[in-house]
């Protein structure tokens, strides 16, 4: 029960109601219970002061000759002016108690005589002064002045604390006549009755009180409690998958603004879930897309008599737009080339899988400036104009040793001439595939005869421009290093291409593959 | 700008620390008399001496500035019949030589002031049957008969040591004791052990400055910071110098008292004279401190009766009373010295009711002689109440001459009734009782025209702007009730 927040609500708010009242209460009722006790002690005194030459000229026409019925009837008549005097005695100077109201109800007194009970008493009754019994025992004498103002003062007129707010008193001496003394007892009934009166007053404004904190305080905490309770239903459908559920929360507070809160998320749920199942169905499909790319690329190196041919690409993103692969031409003449789409991602992907069947299904025309024509036109036509592709194309004739190179706006191949154990850069006019009508006519082609450890290098742009966390490109220069190095340990054409792509990835260190990273190695043996 | 803030905060600071010095207060309070001390006996009755006295003995009960009894040595009383009373005592006060007060002091003061050859008060305690110790603290006093007014004689006791005979060296429990005193100046110093409330002043000079215009320049001067006595003619150049004057009713009344063997024994001639006189008297003699009366009690004490009328002169009623006797009316108006124009404005007055009057100014010893021999027609007579009770006027002027009473009867006035109410009255112990008695006397003896009460005298009294004291009604200066203003 206590873990409910209406719960801890309503008994927080009702204890402390409680609490309050009952403070309150306290409070109320001490501060007019000295308030009530002060009343009836000033108001006896004024009593005592005012019918004290009453009570004695009574005392003396009536009780004195023997007529008690007169004096008790006077006696009464003033008794009833003041119902917080219970009774009036008299005394003569010398203690004696020559009337008591309170056991003189019907008939005088005529037994025994009776007589002050102690010297406390009797000095009261033969002071001059107005003397009163505090219930606690202690005696205050009350002296006035010519102004009227009133001392404290013991016995011996020396000065005392005056009476309290909370002080009751027992009973009040006036002298009078220097032969009399009247005793005025007092009783607080009244004021019982009335702090009884102001005790129930405020028990029933407390249970009032009580029972309204209660019943708004449930009013209070259903507002808080409900929202969130419908907050709750809501997080849970949403659990279960459910994000077109919304809350109606109406409420203008912090609730609502939880709601509202709690909606916007549910719709952005809902839009990121979305956004999510379409990516990963989209990375399924680049997925597939990797997969056919890379069963179109050549799985392994092609050994052939006098070449061997190795190939590698490190795609910058999944798909990439390099291509290269080696085509069986007949048994005489293989194709090798390797294409570079401009940009790289799916779209790059795409045509380098396009070029790539291109260049298979061109293969018959073992002239490497009309498959340059025929893919361009293709390209031309079928995709868009932006996208381009620059290629190196070789041709090999086995029978006379010759490697017939072309270049399509591609870096230029390295040559590893063995008998010079150099690199070189074999710059050849071309233009990129695509980017115009009749490009072939720009195309042209250089006819090499290859020699035992003659090492030819085809590499997309990605390879030298690859930077390392310092922003330092590979560059050509390392390039030409590491083929020369490779190629004087008259490496195979796989060894070459993997030392040079292990550079790469060395080089790179870590840091994002901005472009695909190619290479063909071509061998002579 | 903060420095100099944090500077000024410091010196302030600091100037609050160092001790302030503290404005002067004057130590002594100087008070002038027109009349020197003449005894410094407590057993004395003068009402003058009383004055100086009053600073350093005290009584059993006193009164407080309304004229109540307070008590004094006295701490409470009561009576247990008629004729007892008892006092008890307050404890803890010592003399100003040291010694203890108790009751063997009570017994042996008031007995004294009851027997003693030189006792003033003999015949005020007349009525005083006897005193008992009952304790060390409590005392006992036996009447004759019911005596009303014994407080108010009471207070007229002082009290002093047992078995003291020095009376010319006062030693009482008062606030002050004789520090010294030479010819008509008393020194007093405070007594630091006095049983009430310490006086503001430690020191009190009281002095007795006779010629008016000194007492005037005396406390104009500051040389005297209260004076009593103050002479009608300089309150407003007193006023004008800041000085503050207080008036009160003196409770003495003035009056013509007629002499009923004689031509006076006629009551028309005395209705003439009633008639006659004019009612201004006190405005036109008294410089604003007069004030007429038509009672022969003082206002405001005990048997003063609003109720009586008010007396209107009225020529033709003079004259149509005076025209009921026949022949010329020839008489002698005695008056003492000092009242001369007085006289001469009744002569004049009763002139308009053809009563021919011949004023005879005397010495106060040859009036007072004349007047008590009864050999006067009518005479100026002026009364004060010391008791503030006019019963005192009733059992010594109206009462008939019969044993302790009618002492200053000197009108030869004598009515069995008035006598009898006179007793009944002197024995009433209840208040209400005995107001009704004397207020019957008070309009008998008015009726009967005894006399015509004239005006009633005030005193007043210059207190200088550096002290605050406010006048007592029983005309008593006590120093240690006046207080600086740099309290």
């Amino acid at each position: 029960m206590f873990h409910s927040l209406k719960a801890k609500f309503t008994i927080s708010f009702g204890t402390l109601i409680v609490l309050l009242f009952t403070a309150s209460g306290v409070f109320l009722i001490d501060a007019k219970s000295r308030e009530i006790t002060a009343d009836i002690a000033q108001n006896s005194l004024s009593f005592a002061h005012f019918t004290k030459n009453t009570v004695i000229a009574n005392y003396q026409q009536y009780l004195e000759p023997g007529d008690f019925v007169s004096f008790n009837r006077e006696l009464r008549g003033l008794l009833q002016r003041d119902t917080d005097i219970t009774s009036i005695g008299i005394s003569s100077y010398s203690g004696l108690t020559l009337f008591d109201s309170a056991t003189e109800q019907n008939a005088q007194y005529t037994g025994v005589p009776r007589t002050v009970p102690d010297q406390a008493t009797l000095d009261r009754i033969q002071s001059i002064n107005i003397s009163v019994l505090l219930r606690t025992g202690r005696v205050i004498y009350l002296k006035f002045d010519s102004a009227g103002n009133v001392t404290s003062l013991d016995v011996n007129e020396k000065p005392m604390d005056q009476i309290g707010p909370s002080d009751r008193i027992t009973n009040i001496i006036v002298p009078i006549d220097n032969a009399y003394s009247i005793v005025y007892t007092i009783n607080y009934q009244s004021l019982l009755t009335r702090l009884a009166l102001a005790k129930y007053q405020i028990s029933i404004f407390t249970i009032i009180g009580l029972v309204l904190t209660l019943l708004v305080s449930f009013v209070l905490s259903s507002s808080i409690t409900n929202p969130i309770l419908d907050l709750k239903r809501g997080v849970l459908k949403i659990a279960t998958g459910d994000f077109e559920s919304r809350v109606e929360v109406k409420t203008q507070d912090e609730v609502g603004l939880l709601a509202q809160s709690f909606n916007i998320m549910a719709q952005e749920l809902q839009v990121s879930t979305k956004a999510l199942v379409y990516k990963e169905r989209v990375a399924k499909e680049l997925e597939l897309a990797v997969q056919i790319q890379t069963n179109l690329l050549p799985k392994d190196k092609l050994v052939l008599n006098g070449l061997d041919i190795a190939g590698g690409l490190i795609p910058a993103t999944e798909v990439g737009g390099d291509a290269f692969d080696y085509i069986k031409v007949n048994d005489n003449q293989y194709i090798t080339y390797l294409g570079d789409v401009t940009g790289h991602g799916v779209a790059a992907g795409i045509v380098s899988s396009i070029v790539n069947s291109l260049m298979y299904s061109f293969r018959s025309q073992v002239d490497l400036i009309e498959m340059v024509k025929q893919l361009n036109d293709v390209l031309r036509r079928k995709i868009s104009q932006k996208v381009f592709v620059t290629m190196a194309l070789t041709l090999w004739a086995e029978d006379s040793r010759t490697l017939t190179y072309a270049n399509a706006g591609h870096p230029p191949i390295l040559y590893y001439d063995s008998a010079t154990k150099k690199v070189i850069d074999v710059r050849l006019q071309g233009m990129a595939i695509g980017m115009l009508e009749d490009v072939e006519k720009l195309v042209k082609t250089q006819q090499f005869t290859i020699k035992p450890g003659d090492v030819f290098l085809m590499y997309s742009d990605g390879i030298v421009e690859a930077n390392n966390p310092a922003k330092e490109q590979f560059g050509l220069a390392k390039l030409k290093m590491v083929v020369q190095d490779a190629a004087i340990e008259d490496k195979p054409a796989e060894i070459i291409k993997n030392t040079i792509l292990s550079n790469i990835i060395e080089h790179i260190n870590g840091s994002e593959y901005l472009d695909d990273m190619t290479v063909v190695v071509m061998k002579g043996k | 700008m903060k420095f100099f803030r944090i500077l000024l905060l410091f010196t302030l600071l600091l100037s609050s620390c160092i001790p302030q010095q503290k404005a002067q207060i004057p130590e002594k309070i100087s008070i002038a008399y027109a009349e020197p001390l003449t005894s410094f006996s407590p057993l004395d009755y003068s009402a003058n001496n009383r004055k100086y006295l009053s600073n350093i003995y005290e009584t059993l009960v006193r009164y407080d500035k309304t004229f109540d009894y307070d008590s004094s040595l006295a701490l409470s009383w009561g009576r247990f019949d008629d004729l007892t009373w008892e006092f008890r005592l307050r404890p803890e006060v010592i003399f100003q030589d040291g010694n203890s007060f108790d009751a063997e002091d009570v017994v042996y003061s008031i007995t004294t002031a009851m027997t003693d050859n030189s006792s003033q008060l003999k015949s005020l305690l007349n009525n005083i049957d006897k005193i008992e110790k009952v304790d060390d603290y409590k005392v006992r006093i036996f009447t004759k008969s019911p005596d009303p007014l014994l407080l108010n004689k009471l207070v007229n006791v002082y009290i002093f040591q047992s078995n003291y005979t020095d009376f010319n060296t006062p030693i009482g429990t008062g606030p002050y004791y004789i520090k010294s005193s030479e010819s008509a100046n008393i020194t007093l110093e405070r007594f630091d052990s006095y049983w009430g409330p310490s006086p503001y002043y430690k020191e009190a000079f009281l002095t007795a400055i006779t010629d008016p215009e000194l007492r005037l320049s005396a406390i104009l001067s500051n040389e005297v910071q209260v004076l009593a006595n103050v002479p009608p003619q300089y309150v407003e150049e007193m006023e004008e110098s800041g000085v503050d004057v207080q008036d009160f009713p003196n409770l003495e009344v003035s009056s013509l008292m007629f002499n009923f063997i004689g031509i006076f024994s006629d009551k028309n001639l005395r209705e003439a004279v009633y008639y006659a006189l004019a009612t201004d008297y006190a405005e036109e003699f008294g410089s604003g401190y007069l004030l007429s009366t038509d009672q022969f009690s003082a206002s405001g004490m005990s048997g003063y009766s609003r109720k009586l009328t008010d007396r209107n002169q009225n020529v033709e009623t003079a004259i149509e009373f005076r025209s009921k006797y026949k022949g010329e009316v020839n008489v002698t108006l005695d008056v003492p010295t000092g009242l001369e124009k007085l006289a001469e404005k009744v002569k004049l007055d009763l002139a308009a009711a053809n009563i021919n009057v011949t004023v005879l100014v005397s010495n106060p010893s040859y009036f007072q002689n004349k007047i008590l021999a009864g050999e006067s027609d009518f005479y100026f007579f002026g009364w004060k109440y010391d008791l503030a009770d006019v019963s005192d006027f009733f059992e010594t002027v109206v009462h008939s001459q019969v044993g302790a009473y009618g002492s200053f009867n000197g009108m030869s006035y004598s009515d069995v009734d008035v006598d009898e109410y006179i007793d009944q009255a002197s024995q009433l112990l209840d208040v209400s009782e005995r107001q009704d008695v004397l207020a019957l006397i008070s309009k008998r003896i008015l009726e009967d025209r005894i006399g015509v009460p004239l005006f009633e005298s005030e005193l007043l009294y210059g207190i200088r702007p550096e002290v605050i004291w406010d006048i007592r009604l029983d005309g008593q200066i006590l120093a240690s009730e006046i207080v600086g203003k740099g309290v």
